[in-house]
């Protein structure tokens, strides 16, 4: 195995060191962040294995997408896992969820290129997290409902509109 | 974890390069920009695979088969070729809603299309008989010609049919009756040939297949082969079965009573 040498080191306020790795955006802006983050991404993750000069570049992901994504990847890494069912395990449940929900307050666009960016970085619970809010979003909505919603073009040709109708109508046999 | 040298684990603490503050502290920039809208509708209608995947399988079929998959070409495909999708089929909310029974059947019917023999669960409430609820789970080619509600619609071709109730439903949607079931799928499929039959999921030990049962399986005339999973049949009932499968060539029960038992 190579060695790791896009990883660097960061004092933690325990005073200890914490190894940290930079990622590059698309648009050159590097992030450092501690390797924990990092690695629940699984795409960081091979790459950190695979070592490397300057930093991990991410060509698909652009800064401001890269930020959030971080910010969803420190929030989780950074809390430990207490002893199950200890009043301080619930808060950090509670916690998380909260900051869950708050970081999935974003404009369509964003929630889409985050969509893009966790699938790509296979985060999978940022993954979950987007597609269970975009699942609930268009629940019980028809198909112009969602969209109207997404700016999604209709690209179904009459006769394959009437096809899957028909189909669905099980007017057929 | 990748190995790590200890003279990179020790080196200088440093801020990221090129004046990047450092991710956490990165305000989130929350305006659309215009290039965004433009691009917005091709986003969103070709999102990753795994993502719309996801996606549509937080949803209820209903939702898929009304409304996701009507959307855009890309949203089609996984919707209705995903197996996973339409391995487990639960329609029962759907009756609630009030939506024409028809609408609800046909719902039903492409739904059972679409699970093309790997569907395994399929439970709707019955359009006109609220009782009747079943886990239904059948071997392909069988399904594409089943239809959820025996009742309304028959299953003519079926050959090969599976039957077992599913026990979570009981308290839900009020009484559900095996025998009934076993007698209406009689009545409902002339040609089977196959069935396989337990109270719940296939496992004995969750009761008993006995003599109400029987009388159903015995109404089925085309019998060649028949299973039982969990056993309460009395001698009667057994006659009973025999008496009516006259072609019966192969009779599975278990815990055994009889094993592999060939014509009569």
């Amino acid at each position: 195995m190579a060695a790791a040498d896009s990883c660097d080191g960061i004092s933690t306020s325990g005073g200890g060191w914490e190894k940290t790795v930079t990622l590059v955006s698309s648009d050159d802006a590097r992030f450092e962040v501690r390797e924990a983050a990092a690695s629940l991404s699984q795409t960081v993750r091979r790459m950190i294995r695979a070592g490397g000069d300057g930093g991990i570049p991410l060509p698909k992901v652009d800064a401001r997408t890269l930020s959030t994504v971080l910010e969803y990847c420190n929030k989780h890494a950074a809390v430990p896992a207490p002893a199950p069912e200890s009043s301080s395990a619930e808060a950090a449940a509670v916690d998380l969820e909260w900051f869950d929900k708050e970081l999935m307050h974003v404009d369509l666009a964003t929630l889409c290129s985050l969509i893009r960016a966790a699938d790509y970085l296979e985060v999978a619970g940022l993954l979950d997290l987007t597609c269970k809010t975009v699942a609930d979003m268009i629940k019980s909505k028809t198909a112009e409902e969602i969209r109207q919603m997404f700016g999604i073009q209709n690209d179904f040709t009459p006769e394959e509109e009437e096809q899957l109708s028909r189909e669905n109508a099980g007017v057929f046999e | 974890m990748a190995t790590s040298s200890s003279s990179s684990r020790h080196r200088r603490p440093r801020l990221a390069e090129q004046g990047q503050p450092p991710a956490a502290q990165v305000p989130r920039m929350e305006g659309k920009c215009e290039e965004d809208e433009e691009e917005e509708s091709r986003d969103w209608a070709e999102l990753p695979r795994d993502a719309l995947l996801s996606v549509l399988r937080r949803l209820d079929q209903a939702d898929v088969l009304m409304g996701a998959e009507h959307v855009c070409r890309p949203w089609r495909r996984p919707a209705q070729e995903e197996p996973d999708q339409w391995r487990g089929v639960d329609l029962r909310g759907r009756v609630a809603l009030a939506s024409p029974a028809g609408a609800l059947k046909a719902m039903a019917y492409a739904a059972a299309r679409r699970g093309a023999g790997r569907c395994e669960a399929f439970w709707v409430k019955g359009v006109r008989d609220d009782s009747f609820v079943f886990f239904l789970s059948c071997k392909a080619p069988a399904l594409k010609s089943l239809r959820p509600h025996l009742r309304d619609t028959g299953a003519p071709h079926a050959q090969d049919l599976e039957l077992s109730l599913y026990s979570g439903a009981a308290t839900n949607h009020g009484l559900i009756n095996l025998a009934e079931t076993c007698a209406v799928a009689a009545e409902a499929c002339p040609l089977l040939n196959r069935l396989r039959l337990s109270r719940y999921r296939f496992d004995w030990r969750s009761g008993g297949v006995g003599d109400g049962e029987a009388v159903g399986i015995a109404g089925m005339r085309g019998l060649r082969s028949l299973q039982i999973f969990g056993n309460s049949l009395s001698n009667a009932g057994l006659a009973a079965i025999l008496g009516g499968c006259a072609g019966l060539e192969s009779l599975d029960i278990y815990p055994p009573l009889l094993q592999r038992r060939d014509g009569r």
